[in-house]
């Protein structure tokens, strides 16, 4: 995504971001109850492409998602659409979108959770460009003797 | 016609165990986990999840253990799991030329911007089979030095370049025709089955979920003169693209992750259009995961069914339409192949009789057509 | 909360929509029939069976029509948020309209589906009040699902309405089923359905 919002780059963030990373990072307070407003559920997003990758669009095929909506005590709206098919994912993810939209726990759950992760996020991608890298390959034509 | 038949219980019971016992294999050996699946045969993950048409390489690695390993069988499974899921939304296009590239080639250009990654590939091996793998637990590989130049690789990646489509050059050129995105909706073959003659959209859908060795060997046939469409492998790119969608309710585009896909360009015999100045053609192929023999094969078979775009005489398999399209789908034919092994015993009776009363009746013995 | 806050939907989306299903069903297949539909809440204004109704049968696949009554944002956010489905302004182009009684004053628009394709014929969602004999009409249904006759009480129903239930044109398999619907009461009447007024006996109890 290209200038993402603050909001586009944590839910990008959140999305990627394993269960098991979620939950070593944040730990809802026991005094924060959220409204359930769409409980986690999984189905598909059609996949959509274009032929020739610039040209016409056209559906290449279906992928699993999950999405939640909560609300915060605050009233904030959390939505989490993450691909794959953990309900608690989620969970924690629209839970975190809904608290990060609070101006007084933005900068602290910034720094604390969507840094780090988008962090491990960008060195996991680097490893595997390097790995690609690796792989860079400069053919010779060698010239035929023929003449 | 068709008579149901009753019972079978019993056996019908045992059957399904004996089939549990025969994927299962010997109980002295350790199972497979379908995590071990996702990850150590990832070619097969991809074709069963392109092919079952859901991305999502946990349930086509369950697909294959349910179905021990037959291919189809797992496509079938994913298939119909997919119909209890019910479909949120659709991505926004995937934008490949913004693809993560494990590897990147091209048969044109020998020195193309950003130039050319091998990735983890068969290609330059020797096909020779590696009694080393037989050993338990090899993981030698892990411990080897690491690759003769990875560190300055890595050095240089800190920085990944997008790397512009190779034939996007000779579109500068306007020496190939471009890919016009007419903006209309694409055909979903999904909830309306195609009739032909179909759009270019529903036509590269099918072909996506197409049997890839039904696809190849019409590619095959058209380098061998059925259709023959001179095609060069413009470009290939095997990596991990991000997936966006855009929710009503929010207002804004959200990235829910990436995803690993293949694509094939290919590079294909010009056009001789009159008024028009002569231009190569092109050929497309997309899927899930790591596939590319499927995705130059359904390249071959895209441009071979762009027949009438060029006025093309239509005289091959796989330049026929309905002929590609409507037997190129392995669950359909499968299930129309597999039927056979129903009971037909009324149909088969009928037809007995009536050899039996040609043979006595000792007329001329004409069969009936 | 204004109004058109976003409102909790089912729990449980499958199981909680597959339970709404058969009670549907059940009040389809036995005309007159009432049964109950359920959701935790209800956006200000829809009664609780129609917003239990659009989120068993509506999604991204079928189009709604919805009365100046019910085309309010607080209930077209929710319904959009939690059934996927996409509104139409158009009757022709609706599968499902959404009204309260008394507002229709025609029925003309709207799709009967054709003799091919008689299920893409119109399914009218209408609140009304299904409260006992009093000042209501007292319509007797009979036909497929119903033993002899059945008899309901419903209030306000318009003119048009009426002159569809009662004399219906005969062109089954075409038409429009009616879903009658009071909190959380639902009584369908589907096209098979005959109907005729025992307006007079009503009449005379009140009396």
């Amino acid at each position: 995504m290209q200038n993402p919002t603050p909001r586009q780059h944590w839910m990008s963030i959140l999305a990627r971001a394993p269960r098991a990373q979620l939950c070593a990072l944040y730990r809802p307070e026991p005094d924060t109850e959220f409204e359930l407003i769409r409980a986690p559920e999984t189905g598909l997003t059609q996949v959509r492409a274009r032929s020739g990758g610039t040209g016409a669009q056209f559906n290449l095929g279906d992928m699993t998602l999950t999405r939640c909506v909560v609300r915060s005590p605050a009233g904030h709206l959390g939505y989490a659409f993450v691909a794959g098919r953990d309900r608690q994912q989620a969970r924690l993810a629209a839970e975190l979108d809904a608290l990060l939209q609070e101006s007084a726990r933005q900068t602290q759950l910034l720094s604390d959770i969507i840094e780090p992760l988008a962090r491990q996020q960008s060195a996991a991608r680097s490893a595997r460009d390097a790995e690609a890298d690796s792989t860079k390959v400069d053919f010779f034509t060698l010239v035929r003797g023929e003449d | 016609m068709y008579v149901a038949v009753k019972g079978g219980e019993k056996a019908i019971e045992n059957a399904h165990q004996r089939l549990a016992e025969r994927r299962r294999g010997d109980r002295a050996q350790p199972e497979l986990s379908v995590v071990q699946i996702e990850q150590q045969m990832p070619f097969a993950v991809a074709r069963v999840m392109t092919e079952g048409s859901i991305c999502d390489p946990t349930l086509a690695a369950l697909a294959i253990k349910q179905a021990g390993g037959d291919l189809v069988e797992a496509i079938f499974l994913l298939r119909a799991y997919r119909t209890t899921l019910s479909r949120f939304c659709s991505s926004l296009p995937l934008d490949t030329t913004a693809m993560q590239v494990n590897r990147r080639i091209s048969a044109i250009y020998k020195d193309l911007p950003g130039g050319q990654r091998l990735g983890p590939t068969f290609d330059y091996s020797h096909r020779l089979l590696d009694f080393s793998l037989m050993a338990a637990a090899d993981d030698s590989w892990a411990q080897g030095p690491a690759p003769v130049g990875a560190d300055e690789a890595r050095a240089e990646a800190a920085d990944p370049e997008t790397l512009s489509r190779v034939l996007q050059i000779l579109e500068r050129e306007d020496l190939i025709v471009t890919e016009q995105d007419d903006g209309a909706a694409p055909a979903d073959i999904t909830r309306d089955p195609p009739s032909f003659p179909c759009n270019r959209s529903a036509r590269l859908q099918s072909l996506v979920r197409g049997d890839e060795g039904f696809l190849l060997a019409l590619g095959y046939s058209t380098q061998r003169g059925y259709g023959r469409n001179h095609p060069f492998a413009g470009e290939i790119r095997v990596g991990e693209v991000e997936v966006l969608i855009a929710p009503e309710e929010l207002g804004f585009a959200v990235s829910i992750g990436d995803i690993e896909v293949t694509e094939c360009e290919l590079v294909n015999g010009f056009t001789h259009g009159a008024d028009e100045d002569a231009r190569f053609t092109r050929g497309y192929g997309l899927t899930f995961g790591y596939a590319e023999r499927k995705a130059m094969s359904m390249a071959l078979v895209d441009r071979a069914l762009q027949a009438d775009d060029y006025d093309e005489e239509r005289s091959s398999p796989a330049q026929q339409e309905e002929f590609v399209l409507a037997h190129c789908d392995n669950v359909e034919a499968a299930g129309f192949v597999s039927h056979l092994k129903l009971p037909h015993y009324v149909d088969f009776q009928s037809e007995l009789e009536l050899l039996r009363k040609l043979r006595t009746a000792g007329a001329p013995q004409e069969i009936p057509a | 909360m204004s109004s058109d806050t976003l409102i909790r939907g089912f729990d449980d989306s499958v199981h909680d929509s597959q339970q709404c299903f058969r009670q549907i069903l059940r009040a389809m297949s036995e005309p007159g029939t009432q049964v109950q539909l359920c959701s935790p809440a209800t956006p200000e204004g829809l009664a609780p069976a129609s917003f239990a109704l659009c989120q068993t049968l509506l999604d991204s696949d079928t189009r709604l029509w919805l009365s100046p009554e019910f085309d309010r944002p607080g209930i077209e956010r929710n319904l959009r948020f939690h059934c996927g489905l996409s509104l139409t302004g158009q009757r022709e182009e609706a599968h499902f309209a959404l009204a309260r009684q008394g507002e229709l004053q025609t029925l003309e628009g709207f799709g009967r589906g054709s003799p091919e394709y008689p299920e893409t014929g119109m399914t009218l969602l209408l609140e009304v009040s299904l409260e006992g004999p009093r000042s209501s009409h007292c319509l007797t249904l009979s036909g497929p699902g119903i033993d002899g006759e059945r008899q309901i009480y419903v209030s306000g129903l318009t003119g048009p309405v009426l002159d569809e239930l009662l004399n219906r044109q005969d062109s089954f398999p075409q038409g429009i089923d009616l879903m009658l619907i009071d909190q959380h009461q639902l009584i369908c009447i589907p096209r098979t359905t005959r109907v005729s007024s025992c307006l007079s006996t009503a009449a005379t109890e009140v009396r």
